[in-house]
Parts: structure tokens; C-alpha cells; sequence
């Protein structure tokens, strides 16, 4: 890219999905990430890695590294490995199953006392399309949320109802800008005008 | 990424003053045996500066950048080829070990006690409740195994990738989810069937050897999976598995019971060693010949043997000491052409899989077609053909031909 270019907005940040087994914490990321028009994914691996990237206002591309966790109460001790350095975390439950919040709780609590001092946090709920079945009220779970200074959501991934709406709202409480102003200052004195740029593989939006 | 280009451009007349920093840095960095910290901190920043030299000289100074790029990962692979057995814990000589590689080796022990005693555990065990496929454990298990024969952290990564893709292909089949729910706990069961020994060693040196902006996304989140796995088996006991009491004591039984067998083999093989060298000579001599015809000492040897032994010891007389470096190599470490002992050993393990690259096709062919059985049986041939037989380049293409469907 040449000095001219518009320079691209572009903040990249690690999301950490956390939550029971059954609440189906892989499908939201699968539902969102299938529903997403851009398509930028970049997994080769496998589906417990994904990547999505999603477009704001003023031209801004933030890009989310969803790092999918086991839920099964025996590999809690892995977690720590999985959100060290996240930015910000999903941490989901059953709308149809009380138990799965108080699971949720105690990752949210986890976080808290362990996490980037600065993370966000959006507790969500899955399952919207029982609403039959709901055994865990909205308020109950938004009072929890509210107190405990977390995002809110209750989405389907079944239905996408909500999904999308979970990952904005999480963009909207990132240090966006303040990560761009950093990757700015610092790639700065690294332009060449000589040779193409070395460090597109930081993931430049164009 | 192509090694050899990058050695080749080494090699040329104007790339000297680079190979000369190289060649400084890493005689330099062979004098003493550094802390890991020191290691860590000394490869990075001469990483960073030959960053800026390759900004300075000619050839680099001019490259696109994707052929600079291959320059970096070249530098890389080069000096830990070089270094190998002097940042990766089990290859370092046991008087030079630092405070945290004598960890990596007390971890890479307590993992390996563990394989041992779990070697029984099953999919099940685990709640994976799908069909045991030996043809994706195996083949998942060989890719991992390869992780001890490279040196370069790059490669070492590579292998972990593989693997992995070999897991996702394998849930793929039995249409479970690809989600982590069901891929760390099979990770989990490879890692036990496998017994490789060092996984501690190996993560921590990727993580500490790698190059930074290497290590993110994808590549890092595989590599704390890897980790996660580990430390699980590390501290894994009944609780962490699915196992009623009695099945667990019962195989518990039986691994002590192996452990005790294998301590009164090697106690037993300890006593009649000190036998034979206590004994004198011709004792000896009928020892070899009776208790183990596979390795029969004839006389004409021992009279060699010892005739060397003497040798030896008159040659040690005359020569002077060793000069500083405590493995002996057969050129010094500033020699930048890849043709060290360890080097040649790679490529002649290349080589011979070069020799068995017709089954690695029919293997390869076989687990494509059981991962993937409707696909068309010819294209899954050509394919294999046209892709050399790489599992996980395969996988991929079929794991897109099958989406599309």
C-alpha cells in the first residue's frame, strides 16, 4: 500500500466463549458467523477456531478471534489457558435449563478475579425459540447482568434471533479506537517506501 | 516456506555480510549455557536485528515481501537447527540445564507416568460416545509422533496443525459437531494412545522459540489446546474420567503390576551387567558367548576392543584437551551449511519416507476414503496424487468438497 492510501481502521480482538456443554455456546458462533455476508473467515483447522469480521460506522473493521472452550465440568481447569488475553468473553446459558446459569455465574465470576482486568463480559441466553420451556426469567438473569456491570442478551441460534446483536454490542464497549491509535503510532515509523509493507499479515481489511 | 532457497541465498556472494552476523551470533550464543530467559531474550533481539540488517544489505533489502518473509521464517529455522541442543530441554547436556529446563524435564517425566498408567482409557471414558475409528487414532497419533524429529519450532507447529486437522476430519465423519466440546476430549485421547515422550519440552519451546507474530490466532489457539490436554493428563486421576470404581482399580492393579515387572527386569538386567564387568576376562568372554547369542563376543573382538581401548589411551595422552563445548561435533556451530549429524539424519529420514511415500499414498488414500465415503473414489485418488499424499492439504480439500455439497 502506498503512503496516500486511505490507512484502513481496523481493531482485531480475542473473544472467549465460555458455558455449559448443552447451551449450545458453538452454535451461536456457527449461526453468526454462517449469517455474516462479509466473508472473511480465515479458519483452516477446524470449527473450535473461527474468526469473523464485522464493519461499524466511520469505516471501522473490527475482528473477532472466537476461541471455543469445553464445557464439560472436567476440563474447567483448562479454561485459564483459553481466556488469558482475551478482550472480551461470551459466556452463555440455557434459557430452558436454571442449573446452566449458575454454571455461567461462576464463569463470570471466574473472570472477574482472573481475566484482563478490562474485559467484557455479555451473558447470554440461548434457546429463545422454547420460550415454553424458559425456567430462567429475563429479569431475574438482566438483574444479575446489571449488577454485576455485564452485557445483556438473550439470543436463538436456532432461529439467529439476537445473534448479531450480542457481538455489535460487544464491538461498541471495545477500546477500539484506542487500538487503532496504537497499532497506527507503532507501524508508523515501519513504512518503506521501497518495498511492499511486511506486515499485512496483520490482517489489513482491503 | 522453502528452506533451501533461503540457505542458497545465503550461500551467494553479497548475502556474506548476513551469513557473517549469523555465523558470530550463533558461535557466540555456543559459548555459554544461558538461562532460558537469557536464550529467549538473545534470540529475539538478534531476530530483531537482523531484521534491520535485512532492511541494510542486499539481496534482502530488495525482496517482495512475501520472499522476505521466507528470508525471517529461513533465520529461524536456521539458528534453531543449530541451537537445538542447547534450548530444547531433553537434547541439553545434563551438567549445562537451567533452573526451568530441569522443569520441563520433571514435567515431561510426571506426563509420562501418567501415559503409563492410562493407557488404558477409552473414548468413552471421556463421554465421547461415537465410534473408535483406528484408522484416524493412528493416523492422527503418527502425524503427532513427528513432533520429536523436527527442530524448528515452525515445524514442530506444523505437526500440531496436522494433527488437529486430522481430529476435525475425524469428527467431521462421525457428524459430530467440530466444536471444542468434542475435540479436546478426543486431543485428550490422542495425546494418552500416543506415549510420545516430551510434549512439556516441546510447548515450551515452541512458545518460547517461535516467532511472536506467529503465534496468534489459530496457530496459538491450537497450541494452548495442546497445552490445556497436557496439563489435564498431568494431573489427571479417577475423578477425571468416567470410570466405575472397579474398572479403575482393576487397571490400576495391573499398571502397578507392570510397573513392578518392569523395575525387576531392569533391576535383574542392572545385576548381570555388573556381573560381566566385574568378571575377568575370559569369564567374560563366556558370558557373551552364553547368556546372549545375539550380541556373541568373539575373541579376535575383545582382543580388538581392548587393543583400541589402549589406543585410545595413548591418542588422549598425545592430543591436547578439548577446547570449550561439551558435545562434540563434527563441524563447529558457526558452519552455516546444513550438514551437521543432526541435519543428514533429518534428511535421511526424509529420504526414507521419500522410499515409503507409495504406502503414505495408500494410507493417506484409505483414511480419505473412510473419513469421507461418499465421495468419488477416483477423485479422492487424484487428489491424493496431486497433493502428494499431505494429509492435511487433503483434508481440506475434502472437507470443502464436502461442504458444498
Amino acid at each position: 500500500m502506498s503512503i496516500e492510501d486511505p490507512i484502513p481502521r481496523f481493531a482485531q480482538f480475542k473473544l472467549v466463549l465460555l458455558g455449559e456443554s448443552a447451551v449450545g455456546k458453538s452454535s451461536i458462533v456457527h449461526r453468526f458467523v454462517k449469517d455474516s455476508f462479509d466473508d472473511l473467515r480465515e479458519s483452516t483447522i477446524g470449527a473450535a477456531f473461527l474468526t469473523q469480521t464485522i464493519k461499524l460506522a466511520n469505516d471501522t473493521t473490527v475482528k473477532f478471534e472466537i476461541w471455543d472452550t469445553a464445557g464439560q465440568e472436567r476440563y474447567k481447569s483448562l479454561a485459564p489457558m483459553y481466556y488469558r488475553n482475551a478482550n472480551c468473553a461470551v459466556v452463555v446459558y440455557d434459557i430452558t435449563q436454571l442449573a446452566s446459569l449458575e454454571r455461567a455465574k461462576n464463569w463470570i465470576k471466574e473472570l472477574q478475579r482472573q481475566a484482563n482486568a478490562d474485559i467484557t463480559i455479555a451473558l447470554t441466553g440461548n434457546k429463545l425459540d422454547l420460550e415454553a420451556e424458559r425456567e430462567v426469567s429475563t429479569g431475574e438473569a438482566q438483574q444479575y447482568a446489571i449488577d454485576n456491570g455485564l452485557l445483556f442478551c438473550e439470543v436463538s441460534a436456532k432461529t439467529g434471533d439476537g445473534i448479531r446483536d450480542v457481538f455489535y454490542r460487544i464491538a461498541e464497549q471495545l477500546p477500539v479506537e484506542e487500538q487503532i491509535r496504537s497499532t497506527m503510532s507503532r507501524s508508523k515509523p515501519r513504512i518503506n517506501l521501497n518495498k511492499p509493507s511486511t506486515n499485512t499479515d496483520q490482517g489489513c481489511a482491503c | 516456506f522453502d528452506f533451501t532457497k533461503f540457505l542458497e541465498i545465503l550461500r551467494t556472494k553479497r548475502a556474506e555480510p548476513i551469513a557473517k552476523y549469523i555465523r558470530s551470533f550463533l558461535i557466540s550464543f555456543s559459548k555459554k549455557q544461558w538461562t532460558v530467559s537469557e536464550q529467549v531474550k538473545l534470540i529475539s533481539d538478534f531476530k530483531k536485528f537482523m531484521s534491520a540488517k535485512f532492511d541494510e544489505f542486499e539481496p534482502f533489502s530488495t525482496m517482495a515481501s512475501v520472499e522476505l518473509e521466507n528470508c525471517h521464517e529461513g533465520l529461524e529455522k536456521l539458528i534453531m537447527n543449530k541451537l537445538y541442543s542447547q534450548c530444547f530441554s531433553p537434547k541439553i547436556d545434563l551438567k549445562r540445564l537451567d533452573q526451568s529446563h530441569r522443569e520441563d524435564l520433571t514435567k515431561d517425566e510426571v506426563v509420562k507416568e501418567k501415559l503409563k498408567q492410562f493407557s488404558w482409557v477409552e473414548l468413552a471414558h471421556l463421554d465421547i460416545h461415537f465410534e473408535e475409528s483406528d484408522t484416524f487414532i493412528d493416523m492422527a497419533i503418527g502425524e503427532l509422533s513427528k513432533i520429536n524429529n523436527y527442530r524448528a519450532p515452525r515445524d514442530k507447529i506444523i505437526v500440531l496443525l496436522n494433527c488437529c486437522k486430522i481430529i476435525f476430519g475425524y469428527l467431521k465423519q462421525t457428524s459430530t459437531e467440530g466444536s471444542a466440546d468434542s475435540f479436546i476430549p478426543v486431543l485428550i485421547y490422542i495425546i494418552l494412545k500416543s506415549k510420545i515422550p516430551h510434549f512439556v519440552s516441546n510447548i515450551n519451546y515452541i512458545e518460547r522459540f517461535r516467532d511472536g507474530k506467529h503465534l496468534s490466532g489459530e496457530n496459538a489457539y491450537y497450541l494452548s489446546s495442546l497445552q490445556g490436554a497436557v496439563n489435564f493428563i498431568e494431573t489427571l486421576d479417577k475423578d477425571g474420567l468416567t470410570v466405575s470404581e472397579e474398572e479403575f482399580d482393576l487397571h490400576f492393579a495391573e499398571y502397578l503390576q507392570r510397573e513392578e515387572d518392569e523395575l525387576a527386569a531392569k533391576e535383574q538386567e542392572e545385576r548381570r551387567r555388573k556381573l560381566e564387568a566385574e568378571a575377568p576376562m575370559p569369564q567374560r568372554l563366556i558370558a557373551g558367548i552364553g547368556a546372549r547369542a545375539e550380541e556373541r563376543v568373539s575373541p579376535s573382538g575383545v582382543l580388538f576392543s581392548s587393543a583400541q581401548i589402549l589406543g585410545n589411551s595413548i591418542s588422549s595422552f598425545l592430543s591436547p584437551p578439548a577446547s570449550s563445548g561439551s558435545s562434540p561435533r563434527a563441524k563447529p556451530i558457526g558452519d552455516l551449511d546444513d550438514n551437521d549429524e543432526e541435519d543428514v539424519q533429518e534428511r535421511q529420514a526424509m529420504e526414507a519416507s521419500m522410499a515409503h511415500r507409495k504406502d503414505a499414498f495408500t494410507s493417506t488414500y484409505r483414511m480419505l476414503r473412510s473419513m469421507f465415503p461418499d465421495l468419488d473414489k477416483d477423485i479422492v485418488k487424484e487428489l491424493v496424487v496431486v497433493r502428494q499424499g499431505n494429509i492435511g492439504d487433503c483434508i481440506d480439500v475434502c472437507l470443502e468438497l464436502t461442504n458444498g455439497n
